[in-house]
């Protein structure tokens, strides 16, 4: 268990090196630099100017120079400035990134305990109108497009209703009521956008399990429904649920984006997409790095799950 | 004892070892786990040779290390005289022509996407051998050899009974015109009276066209049926070789009497509880040292479990690598 | 080799002082006057009302406490069906008719909740593949305790306590350690000897064994079978014993009931059906069996293959592929006739 860590996280760090590379390659390929804003900026600029600070900055030396001098300051904790908000990007990504945390963690929680339950009531009442009524609420959220979702429900709850707000963050007197009812309709747009393709699947996996010799034993034993579903089939249900979950929790940091940018929430999503529209190169590579840096730890936790959950599988050992 | 009867033999294995492991990891030497040890045993052209043994017992891993399937560790694998190891490529081809595979599970080990007869003719195809016309004369023959309705070659094999799958799977391994069929369990996914048609089949098909048979099975009644010469096999080992009436009339080898005596027989009246072998066949991860049956044995002595015993003729045509071999004390 | 360590029979034995009745609720209490499972002209169709197929037909049998009977038949037969209706389990939709009796009660008119109590506390079952049998992912000392915890309202610890001294009564060395394994860390006969172990948590009093021995090699298969009949032996169960392997059957049964497409079509007193069979089909099965000691040039065997009951031709469902077949065969359904003292078969020729 120990080395299976060791070498994923290993893994993990040569992935995000290989990841901050290409990022930083591909900015660097963008028609432009930040010194071409300056200079549109200020169109007095004169060209032996923009030399000398081309040459300050350090922006005319070839790229693999320029990488080699970024990732010793970023391995030393130094991620640069932000250009438009003129603070270190560490102090801008940590409170952006606490907000995507609880606003994804919220809702991956909601969702995946509401898929695994309706997943597993459907495929209990396979056939009947209860399963039809899940299929059709699971089919409903895989194909509504979420920011048609949010719009809706902003008109719906805040314009009409007035019940919540329509967008931004809870000021901090305003306390947990306020953060509930800030986080109520992002949540909701992404639980409803997230559940139908996971309670499908749990549905499948459900009734696999279902089928199985031990659910037959477990019947032959005289156990009850429930303790039969709770002690036997939910567990196995869950392996191949995982996996899915596992690759889900990418998506639901790219999905968040757009409901973040909707919701006016502050978080990860909404950065990037100000730093890419803002031409704040420093920022977007530090924001990019990070989300991808938590979906690699959440893939790492996906993998300790699978040997709690199934005892077949055993990390760092390879199987006869 | 590679040539017995003064003639090459026609599929030969010498001092044959597979062994299974993993590299070493970065705090954790190498493990090796030696499935087949150190086997020679020779088939004869025309001959039927079963290997009886629990499962564990390495027989289907020989199986396929005399089918080239897995890497052999040492010792060599001869057909027809040469090295497997050395061979040049006509005669590698030679080779996978004439030696041929029926797998125990007809249900997994046909395409359920290809008609019957695209399955049978698909050796035909791989060697090259005749054109499209006399691909499908020859699908038809074997068809009729194997006991298949003539307008099977059309159908699919769910369309198909196990007993009648078995039969697809063994016309497919006629195809080539092989000199050795291995089978590995070819029986014990049929139904019983499926099994006995089948035997019939086997049998007629080696009078027919002067098969070698090399059998893996559990069924120690069908091998008593079929096979001419039987090897028990223990933990990678062959324990007993011998011609069948000698092996099931006076076994030498403990271990293979206690499988005789295992088998319930109809009209033996009711079991008595108390005859059993015990235990289960050890781990190859940590096999005993000695002899690797002296754990279960009931002749053990204190020789066994320090000694391993070599391969002994103890009468003509009967070996046994036993120091306390039954019968003889 | 063989001979000395058989004897003809085992009825009897030793006392049965492991077997007390204890404070189970719903133990049920037993009818003097008929045997612990009784069935009659029980018959099972699967399937959805519009769609039903019969699988089982005008089945009979009875089985004292104390009594194996031995099911045998080729896939197909009905006769894992005829096990599963007993215990209550046949897929649904069903329609299950007929008498069907344990203890003196109507198991078919049961309300559900009692007839799952029953299941594992009077009447359990094991099966062939004991890999896909056990959950994977559940210690097996926590799938044998759970019996007791669900029947028997045991607690945790009591209940992993006797896990363990079940673990050894069927013979697993260790078992302290072994209770706490996962199924996939066992061999394969250590893995039976678990289901064993979990069947008989409760002392049933019918164990149903479908094929328990199938997936085993011959040495533990002996294992197995020696466990199965010294339990039988010290707890005065009864057993269905369900094996397409003749041999294994003749080594277990006191009674067997030979089925083919559905139907019984011979019963009668094991070492008397299969040394004297009076229905073709038994004398085909044991005919085509290679015997060790008895080698044959070429083998009896029974032309086709077992028929589907879904699709069972008119009259006697064995007439495609019988050697005596005469005309009448295939018009009329032949009745179960008496053909020596407790034997019975279902052949027009006996009839005759």
């Amino acid at each position: 268990m120990g080395r299976f860590l060791l070498g994923r996280i290993t893994g993990a760090g040569i992935v995000l090196l290989l990841k901050s590379f290409v990022i930083f390659a591909l900015i660097g390929l963008m028609p432009g630099d930040p010194l071409d804003l300056m200079m549109n900026a200020n169109p007095e600029t004169t060209p032996e100017q923009m030399a000398h600070l081309r040459a300050m900055y350090g922006v005319d030396l070839p790229i693999t120079q320029r990488y080699w001098t970024w990732l010793v300051a970023a391995l030393q904790g130094d991620f640069g400035y932000s250009r438009i908000q003129h603070r270190p990007v560490l102090d801008i990504i940590i409170p952006a990134l606490g907000n995507t945390l609880i606003l994804t963690g919220a809702a991956f929680v909601l969702s995946t305990t509401l898929a695994v339950t309706l997943g597993t009531i459907a495929a209990l009442k396979r056939g009947t109108w209860i399963d039809r009524i899940i299929n059709l609420f699971a089919f409903a959220g895989i194909s509504v497009p979420s920011f048609w979702l949010g719009l809706l429900m902003i008109y719906l709850f805040a314009v009409r209703l007035g019940w919540l707000p329509a967008g931004g963050m809870p000021r901090p007197e305003q306390g947990y009521g306020g953060m509930l009812a800030h986080l109520a309709m992002p949540v909701m747009t992404l639980v409803i956008v997230e559940t139908g393709g996971l309670a499908r699947y749990a549905r499948a996996a459900m009734i696999e399990v279902l089928s199985q010799d031990y659910i037959r034993t477990a019947r032959a034993k005289g156990l009850t429904d429930r303790r039969m579903l709770v002690r036997h089939a939910l567990r196995n249900a869950l392996i191949p649920v995982l996996t899915l979950v596992a690759l889900q929790l990418g998506g639901l940091f790219s999905g968040a984006a757009l409901t973040e940018a909707m919701f006016a929430w502050r978080g990860m999503g909404r950065l990037i997409l100000e730093a890419i529209l803002g031409n704040d190169y420093n920022l977007a590579l530090v924001c990019l790095m990070f989300v991808t840096a938590t979906i690699l730890i959440a893939n790492i936790c996906a993998d300790i799950a699978y040997t709690w959950l199934d005892p077949r599988i055993s990390l760092g050992k390879r199987r006869r | 004892m590679h040539t017995v009867y003064g003639m090459t033999a026609l599929l030969e294995t010498t001092n044959l070892t597979v062994s299974f492991g993993d590299r070493a990891g970065w705090f954790r030497p190498a493990r090796e786990v030696l499935a087949v040890r150190s086997v020679s045993l020779a088939l004869q052209a025309g001959e039927v040779l079963a290997v009886v043994g629990e499962s564990g017992s390495g027989k289907t891993t020989l199986a396929r290390a005399l089918l080239g399937l897995v890497p052999i560790a040492a010792g060599e694998v001869r057909y027809d005289g040469c090295d497997t190891a050395t061979m040049t490529a006509p005669q590698a081809l030679a080779m996978r022509r004439s030696v041929q595979m029926v797998f125990q599970d007809p249900f997994g080990s046909l395409d359920p996407r290809l008609p019957v007869g695209a399955i049978i003719a698909e050796p035909l195809d791989i060697h090259r051998i005749g054109n499209p016309a006399s691909r499908r004369a020859r699908v038809a023959e074997l068809m009729g050899l194997v006991g298949l309705p003539a307008d099977a070659a059309g159908r699919y094999p769910h369309q198909f009974s196990g007993g009648q799958r078995q039969r697809i799977a063994f016309a497919r391994a006629l195809a080539p015109s092989p000199r050795v069929i291995i089978a590995d369990e070819p029986l014990s996914a049929l139904d019983v009276s499926i099994q006995s048609q089948m035997l019939n089949m086997a049998a007629e098909l080696r009078a027919r066209l002067g098969l070698a048979y090399l059998i893996i099975s559990h069924d120690l009644a069908a091998v008593h049926h079929i096979a001419d010469r039987v090897a028990t096999m223990y933990l990678g080992r062959i324990v007993e070789v011998s011609d069948v009436d000698a092996l099931f009339t006076r076994p030498a080898h403990p271990y293979t009497a206690a499988l005789l005596a295992a088998v319930p027989r109809i009209g033996a009246g009711k079991w008595v509880p108390g005859a059993a072998l015990g235990g289960d066949i050890p781990s190859p991860l940590a096999p005993p040292t000695g002899c690797a049956f002296h754990p279960r044995c009931p002749a053990a002595s204190s020789l066994c479990a320090t000694a391993t015993p070599d391969m002994r003729a103890i009468r003509a045509g009967h070996d046994v690598a036993c120091h306390h071999p039954l019968g003889t004390a | 080799m063989s001979g000395s360590w058989r004897i003809t029979s085992l009825r009897g034995g030793r006392g049965t002082a492991s077997c007390t009745d204890d404070q189970r609720p719903f133990r049920v209490a037993t009818a003097l006057t008929e045997p612990l499972l009784v069935g009659r002209a029980l018959t099972v169709d699967l399937g959805p009302a519009h769609d039903r197929t019969s699988v089982i037909t005008g089945l009979d049998f009875s089985l004292a406490a104390g009594r194996t009977l031995g099911v045998v038949g080729e896939s197909g037969c009905g006769k894992s069906m005829t096990a599963l209706a007993i215990m209550g389990l046949a897929p649904s939709p069903h329609r299950i008719g007929g008498v069907l009796r344990f203890a003196g009660q109507d198991l078919l008119t049961m309300p559900q909740d009692r007839r799952r109590q029953l299941r594992g506390a009077d009447m359990a079952m094991i099966f062939q593949e004991p890999m896909t049998a056990l959950n994977p992912v559940v210690p097996v000392g926590v799938q044998i305790g759970e019996m007791l915890i669900v029947h028997d309202n045991a607690s945790e610890t009591a209940a992993s306590r006797a896990a363990v001294a079940l673990l050894e009564r069927v013979g697993i060395a260790d078992p302290a350690r072994r209770a706490s394994a996962y199924p996939h860390e066992l061999s394969g006969g250590m893995r039976q000897r678990v289901m064993i172990a979990m069947a008989i948590a409760c002392k049933p009093r019918l164990l149903i064994a479908d094929e328990p021995t199938t997936a085993l090699d011959v040495s533990v298969q002996a294992q197995i079978l020696d466990l199965l009949l010294e339990l039988q032996r010290d707890t005065g169960m009864a057993m269905v014993f369900i094996s397409h392997n003749l041999g294994v059957v003749s080594a277990v049964a006191d009674d067997i009931m030979v089925m083919y497409a559905g139907r019984a079509v011979e019963t009668g007193p094991a070492q008397r059906v299969l040394t004297a069979p009076a229905h073709p089909y038994t004398a085909g099965l044991i005919a085509t069996l290679p015997d060790i000691g008895r080698r044959q040039k070429i083998l009896p065997v029974i032309e086709g293959s077992p028929v589907n009951p879904r699709n069972r031709p008119p009259g006697c469902a064995f007439a495609p592929r019988c050697p005596l077949v005469i005309a009448e065969c295939r018009t009329g359904l032949p009745a179960m006739v008496i053909v020596s003292p407790g034997q019975e078969a279902a052949c027009i020729r006996c009839t005759a």
